[in-house]
């Protein structure tokens, strides 16, 4: 179990500095497939088979194959030589990272956070499309109708910018 | 019936309702038959009413009150939107409903080629369903709201030709002149409230009753309070210093000024007094007020109504005049007196002012037969002769003219000498020398009217004197009508010394509580004697005119020449105008520019544009920043993240 | 033993790598990418949350995120294939539309 995690979060680490570093988007695009596959593998480690099948069928399969397509459509190599300032990016760079230390910071302040350190064994936990399914359709049905209207509405944006001639 | 008060002013506000609303498609004849159809429905169910209510002890006694709604309610404050028919109110609402309904008729022959028809019809419609308002209030408040309505349908009826500035002006000037009576009245109305706790005439009469108050215990705040409400009157009612509106006011139709502005509104004042006699009483010294201030607007009226040349100048300043006699009769004490003369004069001077239309139409038509249009149709010295071409006319207004001069055995006579006599008899010596005198005057510039409008020779071309022709029969009925009135309206309050009844006197004499001890001499011989002495001031008036202007005379023109000092003074009225002018109406202009010029432009607007150009300012600064760049404002939330950051950890 | 703490840091971790691709890269589709890091971020600590909890209402939360995410990718897209046609270009450094 351990050795999974530390395996599956280097990978997801490794990918998700290549996503930024990389300047041409075809290539980050590959490498976020990688960072979310590994995600996927992070969610079998923490027990949740249902939301690891979802993410490979939604992001894996679903958006990465959007953007992709969308890379292919509009011909995008490689990015133009930055005409930034060094400084700026500088600035970016340290900001980011600054909120990283800063969520560090916080996370340790947590006693709760670090109060959880054995994995709860609830009985729900077991067969977990069931549970999931269970809650979804009575504690958060609405939401989940809201959902599917905002699905169709996003759908409908999509084609309709798609389609419109400018 | 007696469930159907309410239905009294109700029946002018429909007629007001279609007439306005729909007055533009109706044709004429539908506009005034509707609208003269209201006031005589009115007038009959009053009638009905009256009737019934004397044929009952109880009903008669007490009134009978119509409670339609409660309409104010807070705390232990409350008012009823009710009216009451007493025998006061109900005998003010047949003149007012009777009157009204005789000029609504002659209006639509005087009306007849004027534009605006609909637009008359509806305001004189309104109008009267304020002044029954008015008369038949149950409260001070409801009373108030007829006493503004009425004030607004003069504005409107004074202003009816609104394209001319002078009609535009003088409604203006009735407005805001009446705005300072007004807040008299609402003033003293506040006081009533904090002294008896209601606005109810009744309550207001019981707890002054059951209180057993006295003039002796000189109570400030009745004398305050009943001061603000002469205030209020006077404004209403052209007293000094206020009548300034009334002469201005007859730039409306003539029709409107012998309503509004002779028969009913102005009279409004004197019937609110009437009907509080009770409070009024319990301060002599707004009592004594009242009687100097009417002795001396009936003797300072008549005086310039003595020079007038417009015709319904004189009958306004004769207006003013008379209601200073009502105001004396109130002072001293002799309120139903004071009433009796509004009954008289309401009868007479709507009389004078429809016979002065009915010459005004006549002289308009012979202008325009002639072509000529800057030739004022009012102007006596155009006029003259007028008795052979208008009959019916001449002779309705010379009875008016006897009746306001006191000749008995017409109307003015009875109501004028009672007055006198009761400012004798109330050991008034002063006012009632100037009351006298005053009554010459009035005798004075009535007969100089008649003389110079219908004796003599007609003042204009032979062409214009073609065209001269009596009044179509729509009006002179109502003259015929009220010249009838004008001669038997005086019978219903015949002296003692007559040994006849005086019906008035006694119908009203429990509307009056003797609460200020009012005491009047009786003297059988003083009283015949004074009755003389005022039959004599009638007659020095005539002949005095009669020797000026009944002739072709050069002596009012080397009168005027010798005094022309008196004479110019008099012809501009004092200089009231002039002087309200300089003291009242510069000041407040002054005041008002300097609040335009300098606080409302330089500061109140500096400060406004200057927030504005500050927030311009900021705006331009902050622009910059609104690049459009994405990167910028990434990183300008990156930026507020790690503050937030900062701030929370 | 791994503890929630771990999943927490690789969390932040993720997500700022996310945030540092927003402030660097000028292709929007790029940008877009690390929108998305970031949000599987956050799912994986709901994800973490819910399992040391033992609260299944924090996978819930997660599907709706999957959904919000493919609204989200869909009308973005859409709008930069629709900018592209119209400027011909994806850079965010050339888009100054709403300079003000």
């Amino acid at each position: 179990m351990q050795l999974a995690f530390y395996i599956l979060s280097f990978i997801a680490v490794f990918a998700a500095v290549m996503v930024v570093l990389s300047d041409r988007p075809i290539v980050s695009g590959l490498f976020l497939l990688l960072c979310f596959t590994a995600i996927s593998g992070l969610y079998i480690t923490l027990s949740a088979p249902f939301i690891a099948a979802m993410q490979l069928v939604v992001y894996s399969g679903a958006i990465i194959v959007l953007f992709l397509f969308v890379l292919m459509l509009l011909n995008q190599h490689r990015e133009s030589p930055s005409k930034r300032n060094r400084f700026v990016t500088f600035v970016s760079v340290l900001g980011g990272v600054l909120i990283g230390v800063f969520i560090y910071l916080t996370m340790l302040k947590s006693k709760i956070l670090l109060s959880y350190t054995k994995m709860s064994a609830v009985g729900g936990m077991k067969n977990n499309v069931e549970t999931i399914a269970g809650v979804m359709f009575k504690k958060y049905f609405i939401p989940f109708e809201l959902i599917s209207i905002l699905l169709l509405a996003a759908m409908v944006a999509a084609v309709f910018l798609s389609k419109k001639r400018v | 019936m007696t469930g159907y008060v309410w239905l009294i002013p109700v029946f002018p506000l429909i007629g007001f309702l279609i007439n306005g609303l729909f007055g533009k498609r109706l044709s004429r004849k539908t506009i005034g038959v509707i609208a003269s159809g209201a006031i005589l429905f009115s007038f009959l169910l009053a009638c009905v009413i009256f009737f019934q209510m004397n044929s009952s002890v109880e009903l008669s006694e007490k009134g009978i009150r119509n409670v339609l709604f409660p309409w104010i309610h807070i705390g232990d404050f409350s008012v009823n939107f009710g009216y009451l028919f007493d025998r006061l109110s109900g005998s003010m609402t047949l003149m007012v409903a009777g009157v009204s309904f005789l000029i609504h008729v002659y209006s639509i022959g005087y009306m007849a080629e004027e534009e605006g028809y609909w637009r008359y019809f509806a305001y004189l419609n309104l109008f009267v369903f304020m002044m029954l308002t008015l008369v038949l209030a149950d409260n001070l408040l409801l009373m108030f709201v007829g006493w503004e309505g009425v004030g607004l349908c003069s504005y409107l009826l004074i202003g009816f030709y609104y394209t001319t500035e002078v009609a535009s002006d003088a409604g203006k000037k009735a407005f805001i002149v009446n705005r300072v009576g007004d807040f008299g009245f609402m003033l003293g109305m506040f006081f009533l409230f904090t002294l008896f706790g209601s606005l109810e005439f009744q309550h207001i009469r019981e707890a002054v009753i059951s209180a057993g108050l006295k003039p002796e215990h000189g109570m400030g705040l009745i004398t305050l309070a009943t001061v603000l409400l002469f205030l209020g009157a006077t404004g209403k009612s052209a007293q000094i210093p206020l009548y300034v509106w009334l002469p201005d006011a007859m730039a409306g139709p003539t029709p409107v000024s012998a309503l509004i502005h002779a028969a009913t509104m102005v009279t409004s004042g004197v019937y609110m007094i009437v009907k509080l006699n009770y409070v009024f009483q319990l301060a002599p010294i707004t009592m004594l007020t009242i009687a100097w201030i009417g002795g001396l607007t009936a003797l300072f009226a008549a005086t310039i109504g003595t020079v007038q040349n417009d015709i319904k100048k004189v009958l306004a300043y004769s207006t003013v005049s008379q209601l200073g006699y009502m105001f004396l009769a109130l002072g001293v004490g002799a309120f139903i007196a004071g009433f009796f003369h509004i009954l008289t004069h309401a009868f007479f001077k709507a009389l004078l002012f429809l016979g002065s239309g009915s010459v005004i139409h006549a002289m308009h038509h012979a202008f325009h037969h002639a072509g000529i249009h800057d030739k004022d149709p009012q102007d006596i010295r155009n006029m003259g002769g007028l008795k052979k071409y208008m009959p019916k006319t001449y002779w309705t207004f010379l009875v008016a003219t006897l009746a306001i001069a006191g000749f008995p055995p017409f109307a003015g006579f009875f109501s004028k000498d009672e007055i006198l006599w009761k400012t004798f008899a109330s050991s008034h010596r002063v006012l009632w020398a100037i009351g006298a005198f005053a009554a010459i005057l009035t005798s004075f510039y009535m007969f100089r009217l008649v003389y110079l409008t219908f004796f003599g020779e007609f003042r204009g071309s032979k062409r214009e004197e073609e065209a001269l022709h009596e009044s179509p029969s729509v009006m002179t009925f109502p003259l015929i009508a009220l010249a009838v009135l004008s001669v038997i309206g005086g019978w219903i309050g015949f002296p003692h010394i007559f040994k006849l009844p005086n019906v008035l006197e006694q119908y009203l004499e429990p509307v009056i509580e003797n609460t200020g001890g009012i005491h009047f001499l009786h003297n059988s011989a003083l009283e015949w004697g004074l009755m003389d002495v005022s039959i004599l001031c009638a007659i020095a008036g005539w002949l005095f005119a009669r020797t000026l202007y009944a002739g072709k005379s050069d002596v009012p023109g080397k009168l005027a020449k010798t005094f022309s000092y008196f004479y110019s003074i008099l012809l501009n009225k004092y200089y009231v105008d002039e002087i309200y002018f300089a003291l009242i109406i510069r000041p407040v202009k002054k005041i008002g520019d300097f609040c335009w010029l300098f606080i409302d432009t330089i500061i109140i607007d500096g400060t406004v544009n200057l927030v504005a150009y500050l927030a311009r300012c900021f705006g331009r600064i902050y622009s910059l920043y609104q690049n459009g760049a994405v990167k910028v404002y990434a990183l300008t939330m990156l930026g507020g993240i790690l503050v937030l950051f900062w701030i929370f950890f | 033993m791994v503890g929630m703490l771990d999943y927490a840091i690789l969390s932040a971790v993720l997500f700022t790598v996310g945030v540092v691709g927003i402030l660097i890269r000028r292709n929007i589709i790029t940008i877009f990418m690390c929108i998305e890091l970031m949000l599987n971020s956050v799912n994986l600590l709901f994800v973490a949350f819910s399992r040391y909890m033992g609260h299944v209402d924090g996978q819930i939360f997660v599907f709706f995120i999957f959904a919000i995410a493919a609204a989200e990718a869909a009308v973005g897209l859409a709008l930069v294939v629709a900018y592209f046609k119209l400027k011909e270009t994806i850079e965010v450094d050339e888009i100054k539309l709403l300079k003000g």
